[in-house]
């Protein structure tokens, strides 16, 4: 790697597809989420800061940022969990290279698994905030999330691996292939599977209504960012946001095939790009705002009913399409 | 191309270098803290620690615990808020009056 590389790599991550531009995309994913959360229940949702209240998450966090951490009760090792937030974030800035809308790639076989192992950064990143606060309510929070994940996780990695087994062979698995392969009609049923297993991976990753309960800002039992202020709550909404957004575009990319049925040399495929994205925040969101909040073991439930195997039967559905048809 | 394990290590390298410069920037910004009077709901609480005396509100206040009896008798009897209670006590008011005039007169020719 020469110094040009090196730059471009240093660029990729920190501004564009990474931590900027993820960012700034994560804001407009909370934005929308908002939004729609709003106009379901009769209300405006954000409109004082900038045009229809777009920037209203920006100046949010950055209210957050700017704020001092004025009672730090003692036993709360906040700048150890500032950094394991961060480290979650700069986690999801860097996996952002295995996307083709980068502009240095990193592609290698068998990288479905080290985008598995990346994203648990993040995951790693909420948990700390429950468990290092010296609250009980943000412990309860953070265990409850832990149960999320036991489910989640799995069937993240799961379908992760099925959908780029399907598209590049079992042995490559290559996700950052599979986002530009071809598809043909005897890859779908893993495709949709994981697809959807994925969908709902998502959902409750980004903490969305019917499996929030881990951070359940309204519920009196408290949640993950229950005694959590300032700065590390800044970090925990960018964390929170930017994970929501990658999740999305990552369905964008890998199930919806991103610019199909144009290309990313086209410019009409980078609108498509981002009409898909919408179109998958406002279908979470959407289904989000219509349900209410499941309890803990009904949520895992849930996710092992239907993510967790979907993502097996999409593994299957690889698997079959590996060995026998092809 | 790369091998998993050396993408691994990248992504390990870049989140955890990245992370700290990340959380060190954000842990030693200076940060400006705004002060603020005291304040009940909102409004600014005033401040009656300077003031000599107390104000007529306030010995009016006194006055009206000291003889809570009598004013909550008068409240509730008499200064009501409904009209008809004061026509009430205005006509057997005119009434005693008049009751001890015609007896005055009697007695007093």
């Amino acid at each position: 790697m020469n110094w040009v590389e090196l730059l471009l790599y240093l660029f990729a991550v920190a501004v564009f597809p990474g931590f900027v531009f993820l960012s700034l995309l994560g804001t407009f994913t909370e934005w929308i989420e908002r939004k729609v959360a709003a106009r379901a229940q009769n209300r405006m949702g954000p409109t004082y800061v900038g045009p229809m209240g777009l920037l209203q998450p920006i100046a949010d966090i950055l209210k957050l940022l700017w704020a001092k951490e004025l009672v730090i009760s003692r036993g709360f090792s906040w700048r150890v969990t500032l950094f394991l937030v961060s480290t979650g974030v700069m986690a999801l800035s860097a996996s952002t290279l295995l996307m083709p809308i980068s502009p240095i790639r990193l592609s290698t076989p068998l990288d479905s698994l080290v985008l598995v192992y990346v994203l648990f950064y993040s995951t790693l990143g909420f948990l700390a905030i429950g468990f290092s606060s010296p609250s009980p309510f943000g412990v309860v929070g953070s265990s409850r999330m832990l149960s999320i994940v036991c489910v989640v996780e799995p069937a993240a990695a799961i379908s992760i691996y099925a959908i780029s087994a399907a598209l590049t062979g079992m042995g490559t698995a290559s996700v950052s292939e599979a986002m530009t392969a071809q598809v043909g009609l005897q890859q779908s049923p893993a495709l949709v599977l994981g697809g959807v297993s994925l969908f709902l991976v998502m959902m409750a990753k980004s903490l969305l209504k019917p499996f929030d309960i881990p951070e359940a800002e309204t519920e009196v039992a408290g949640g993950v960012v229950a005694d959590v202020g300032g700065p590390l709550l800044g970090m925990f909404r960018i964390l929170h946001d930017m994970e929501a957004a990658f999740l999305a575009l990552l369905l964008t990319l890998l199930v919806l095939r991103g610019p199909y049925p144009f290309s990313y040399a086209d410019p009409l495929g980078w609108v498509l790009i981002g009409v898909k994205f919408v179109l998958v925040v406002l279908a979470a969101t959407t289904l989000s705002a219509s349900l209410g909040r499941l309890r803990i073991e009904q949520g895992v439930a849930l996710l092992g009913k239907h993510s967790l195997l979907a993502s097996i039967a999409a593994l299957g559905a690889a698997a079959l399409n590996y060995y026998v048809v092809a | 191309m790369v091998d998993p394990g050396t993408l691994g290590l990248i992504f390990s390298v870049t989140a955890l270098v990245g992370g700290l410069i990340l959380a060190v920037i954000v842990a030693v910004t200076k940060r400006g803290v705004r002060e603020t009077e005291p304040y009940l709901c909102g409004e600014s609480e005033a401040d009656f620690s300077d003031s000599i005396s107390p104000s007529a509100t306030e010995v009016q206040w006194g006055l009206e615990k000291t003889l809570s009896s009598w004013v909550s008798f008068v409240r509730t009897k008499i200064h009501t808020g409904v009209i008809d209670d004061w026509w009430s006590l205005m006509i057997a008011w005119a009434a005693i009056l008049l009751i001890v005039s015609v007896v005055r007169g009697w007695v007093w020719p």
